[in-house]
């Protein structure tokens, strides 16, 4: 008789400290999931797609049912000044992607290196906007469908109002607070 | 009222005096076509000095803005060595002009050595300035009295196999021809110039 209140104790410990390590290894496993999935989606290659003269010009229409400012990048992997300011637009994606803004870069170049040297400078910049590879048959047509004054130099940076008009256009390096300064002048107000 | 009219006055002028400032500097700063290309002096690629004048064809001058690092001045090369080998005796010369800072005046007078056409090196891209353009390739066509005819590409892609327009090579034959030109501006994509003033904003 004595031995029972002796086994429930026993019996209630070994259910407690079940408990305990269950719950400990659930906490390990669901950490070690959140980590790989940081780690994939800091691993992972961008997806880089081709974009053709039709493509562009759909592209760069806004939809009046959902208006939001669009900031256009052309560049290539070839291009030191583009590359330079590369930082600085992933950090303005970034930071305003939620506020409202979409942000797609297109690069300029060859179509040979669409799986190679632009998704691998893409995931060394941590870039995660949508990214093209202009391909066209005729490429002043699509420097026309872009803007009647750009004359074609990189990089170039363009930003169109919710309406699609052109409000703050940059060839050559861009600096980040006249960027910032036209984001926020076209940005949808709360 | 004497002085409020003295003032209006002063003011009247002053307008259009600075009216007339910025109305020439735009004029300046840009070879829109239409517009005549003053005559410049500048080295070549070994140390000569030249000027358009001595420089220019009897019937035109090709100015091709030129790097020796631009992938895109790369593929389009041989199609602007082609052109001047097939238009010089036509009476066309065609001029490269190299005005990135960023370029050395070896590396310039090495890439010069491989190509039919005489290149200058633009120090502070002063020329680039003078005319307004902006990258590599980019071409501007002159008439025999270097009224700019055409202005801006090659041709209609950087791939030659893909190429279905020849602006340039048009506008040259419409100008050999005394035709109108079809197209006379015609954007390009290219490598951005490399200004020194750029650098230092």
């Amino acid at each position: 008789m004595r031995l029972k209140p002796l086994l429930i104790f026993s019996l209630f410990s070994v259910l407690i400290f079940s408990v305990f390590v269950f719950e400990a290894d659930a906490q390990k496993a669901s950490k070690t999931k959140t980590r790989k999935n940081v780690t994939s989606s800091k691993t992972k290659t961008p997806v880089v797609q081709t974009l053709d003269l039709e493509g562009l010009k759909k592209l760069l229409q806004r939809d009046a049912n959902n208006p939001r400012p669009l900031l256009v990048n052309f560049w290539a992997t070839w291009c030191d000044p583009c590359r330079e300011e590369f930082p600085d637009l992933v950090k303005i994606d970034n930071e305003y992607r939620a506020k409202g803004l979409d942000f797609v870069i297109i690069s300029l170049d060859d179509l040979a290196d669409i799986k190679t040297s632009v998704p691998q400078f893409l995931k060394e910049m941590k870039a995660t906007m949508p990214s093209y590879l202009l391909h066209v048959e005729d490429q002043s047509e699509a420097i026309a469908a872009v803007s009647t004054t750009w004359g074609g130099g990189l990089p170039a940076t363009f930003l169109f109002d919710p309406q699609g008009q052109i409000a703050f256009s940059k060839t050559g390096i861009v600096r980040p607070s006249e960027l910032k300064d036209a984001i926020n002048k076209v940005l949808p107000t709360k | 009222m004497k002085k409020f009219s003295a003032f209006m006055l002063a003011l009247a002028v002053s307008l259009v005096v600075l009216s007339g400032l910025v109305f020439n500097r735009a004029a300046n700063a840009n070879a829109s076509v239409g517009s005549t290309v003053a005559d410049f002096k500048l080295s070549d690629s070994n140390g000569k000095e030249q000027s358009l004048t001595s420089l220019k064809g009897k019937k035109g001058t090709l100015l091709v803005f030129y790097s020796t690092r631009c992938p895109w001045v790369k593929a389009y090369a041989e199609r602007i060595n082609q052109i001047a080998k097939d238009y010089q005796a036509k009476g066309i010369n065609v001029v490269g002009i190299n005005s990135n800072y960023t370029e050395t005046e070896e590396d310039i007078k090495t890439n010069a050595a491989t190509l039919s056409f005489p290149m200058l090196v633009d120090k502070g891209s002063k020329i680039a300035d003078q005319l307004g353009a902006g990258h590599t390739p980019e071409t501007f066509l002159l008439d025999s009295v270097n009224k700019v005819v055409y202005h801006g590409a090659i041709d209609n892609n950087k791939d030659e196999s893909m190429v279905t327009k020849k602006f340039l090579r048009d506008a040259i034959d419409a100008t050999l021809e005394g035709r109108a030109i079809e197209k006379a501006d015609v954007p390009a994509i290219g490598c951005t110039i490399k200004r020194p003033q750029a650098q230092k904003q």
